[in-house]
């Protein structure tokens, strides 16, 4: 076997393999090893994993003692996708390191070398046959709205497009989270509308799997689909969504990448809340919030969903250990749910007993896919903690 | 005596040389590798290495920019101070023990080199070159304090062990840091008495003047012994540099930059 093929990682990211001072910080907080003493996808360990490969193929050292011997490709793969990409190890970084763009770089290494894993390539496969993640037939993909009391709106001139994303569209148990988000916009009056059908894989799942061409095949069909729409602001209640249009779509397209706008829906709700508050009925429970990875700490949003529940008349707001910056993943990120669902479903658990801590008489998340996997944490452990999407809590409030 | 001290700066200046060509060598390498490892598979090693100088030049070009966060994220260590004052502290006084005592020792040399050949005798000058002057007797001893209390902060730091994973101690290079700072009170003990500097004036270097107050009655021969204590020092000064690639020093290197690019990377939450 050949050696690995750095290319998918730039010099910058190189750099960073040799900046890690391997304190160690990362690895007592790494949602997989805490779930499970499992330490090969602590930050330490991929670093150390990849430093060495590249040192044994490029330095001058590991040139001359042993060039023949390739990486360590299964260890390699495991600990790729055994990983969460929930960043927490970047937030926790002395240096700062940026390890989500190295895990991502890691993947595409492993994609080149053929060994993406069977279950991420099933899904890669789905995603281009069908156009979703689930691979369901595209004409299931407007199921959330079949026996809403309020139509889908088909505004021709509409001001934002609800751009679903394939966790909230085709999974039952997030289906709320657009049913809520749909009412919301109807409710604030915002004409709106759907690709239905016709919406693509944002392509999230395709770039964390390292798989850039079906990836930029996709973009490109999105972006003229958008565009198509005359919408100039794109609305999206799944927190990757936002990550592949306003982070993945840029590098993938250039500037075409930027003739909209693209929000996740807290964002959306701040911006037309003029429209909504102050809300006419009470929601009296208390919740507790958690912060999906993607909204905050690959988008930096912890402060505007609570902000927003404060304005919910009833609600009462207790925090999770840890929270914020420092929360622990729901493990329903970096395709752990296709690759281990075990490992995925002891991450969830040890997010929902710290929801239990709080005694809290409910989880409230901003993400379709933390609401699936702690939902699921749940009821496998027997907890009546329901999981709730912000847009749901404001829609009771709205509704009173 | 004369001829000692002589030979002892032929020796100095050739290493420093040496070690500067090796230096020079290794970094143009290191481009190449990350070049090679950028490029692997998809372009010509050339265009690899253009593609880190372009990603070098373009770094410099932020500099203006740069500047506060490498301070601030890559020196002074921000986020190190936020998560863990004892390491922070133990780290910062390593630092500026390092820098330190490399400015003072450049500074040195500066002044005996190029400004005393020039004529110049301004008022740094005349500082720098007198090596019993308070600023600078005091300056490198309480710098290589600091180098050797950092030093013995982080050996008590817990070491950090995965299972599969075996992650290079920092005991190595912190014993060269130790080897460094001690043999330099050496060096300026020995100095002290193969100068039979005056006790007014040698007061100013405590640790170095205590040792030499314990050693004078050995009644060696003062010069030869400092010739061998400087080349001891200078060769753990060596041998650190030469550690670099292999324990977890390249985060000096690596460090601050990586450490500011993701600082001026960041977004502010809300």
């Amino acid at each position: 076997m050949k050696g690995a093929d750095f290319s998918a990682f730039s010099p910058a990211e190189l750099l960073s393999l040799e900046a890690c001072t391997r304190c160690g910080r990362c690895v007592p907080v790494c949602p997989v090893a805490v779930a499970t003493g499992e330490e090969q996808s602590t930050a330490l360990a991929k670093i150390e994993q990849l430093r060495r490969a590249w040192q044994r193929q490029h330095s001058l050292i590991g040139r001359l003692v042993n060039p023949r011997r390739p990486p360590d490709y299964a260890g390699m793969e495991r600990a790729a996708f055994e990983c969460t990409l929930c960043g927490l190890c970047q937030e926790i970084c002395p240096l700062g390191i940026e390890t989500r763009a190295l895990w991502l770089a890691q993947r595409k290494l492993l994609h080149r070398a053929g060994l993406t894993p069977l279950p991420i390539l099933a899904m890669v496969q789905a995603i281009e046959r069908t156009g979703n993640v689930a691979g369901r037939p595209q004409e299931e993909r407007l199921s959330w709205a079949a026996n809403l009391s309020r139509p889908v709106s088909t505004a021709r001139d509409p001001e934002v497009l609800l751009f679903g994303g394939c966790v909230a569209s085709l999974y039952p148990q997030a289906f709320g989270t657009l049913q809520a988000l749909a009412a919301i916009l109807a409710l604030a009056g915002v004409p709106y509308a759907l690709l239905g059908e016709n919406e693509l894989c944002c392509g999230y799942p395709l770039i964390t799997s390292g798989c850039e061409e079906p990836a930029a095949l996709l973009a490109r069909r999105n972006m003229e689909l958008l565009v198509g729409t005359g919408a100039k602001v794109v609305v999206v209640p799944c927190p990757s969504c936002r990550v592949a249009f306003q982070e993945f779509y840029p590098a993938l397209l250039g500037r075409a990448a930027r003739q909209l706008t693209f929000l996740h829906a807290v964002e959306y709700f701040a911006t037309i809340a003029h429209r909504l508050f102050p809300l006419p009925g009470r929601v009296e429970l208390t919740i507790t919030y958690h912060d999906p990875c993607d909204l905050g700490r690959a988008g930096g949003i912890y402060e505007l969903p609570r902000r927003l529940l404060a304005l919910v008349p009833g609600i009462q707001l207790v925090e999770m250990e840890p929270n914020r910056g420092n929360a622990f993943c729901c493990g329903g990120g970096g395709g752990v749910e296709m690759t281990n669902p075990g490992l995925s479903q002891a991450v969830a658990a040890r997010r929902l007993e710290q929801a239990v801590a709080t005694g809290a008489q409910a989880i409230v998340t901003a993400c379709p896919q933390c609401k699936r996997s702690l939902s699921t944490a749940a009821r496998r452990q027997r907890v009546r903690l329901p999981t709730l999407d912000l847009s749901e809590v404001l829609l009771q409030a709205l509704q009173r | 005596m004369e001829r000692l001290v002589e030979l002892r700066l032929w020796l100095f200046w050739r290493e420093m040389a040496l070690v500067a060509l090796l230096a020079a060598a290794l970094a143009v390498r290191y481009a190449v590798a990350l070049g090679a490892g950028h490029a692997a598979g998809q372009e010509s090693r050339s265009a690899g290495v253009l593609g880190v100088l372009r990603a070098g030049l373009a770094f410099l070009g932020q500099l203006p920019v740069l500047a506060q966060p490498l301070l601030v994220e890559g020196l002074w260590h921000r986020r190190l101070r936020f998560a863990d004052a004892r390491a922070w502290m133990g780290h910062a006084l390593i630092l500026a023990g390092f820098l330190g005592l490399g400015a003072m020792s450049a500074l040195a040399a500066l002044a005996e080199h190029v400004f005393r050949p020039l004529g110049v005798f301004s008022g740094v000058v005349r500082v720098a070159l007198n090596k019993d002057h308070p600023v600078m007797a005091l300056g490198n001893e309480l710098l290589g304090v600091a180098l050797l209390a950092g030093a013995l902060l982080r050996w008590r730091s817990p070491r950090v062990r995965l299972r599969d994973t075996i992650i290079p101690g920092d005991r190595p290079a912190l014993l060269l840091l130790v080897l460094i700072g001690a043999s330099g009170y050496a060096v300026e003990a020995l100095r002290l008495l193969a100068e039979a500097v005056p006790l007014r004036a040698a007061r100013f270097s405590f640790f170095g003047f205590m040792l030499s107050s314990l050693l004078q009655p050995l009644g060696l021969n003062w010069a030869h012994w400092h010739f061998l204590a400087f080349q001891a020092h200078v060769l753990a000064a060596i041998a650190l540099f030469f550690y670099l690639p292999f324990g977890r020093l390249t985060h000096i290197i690596a460090g601050p930059i990586v450490a500011a690019r993701a600082a001026l990377r960041a977004r502010p939450t809300r």
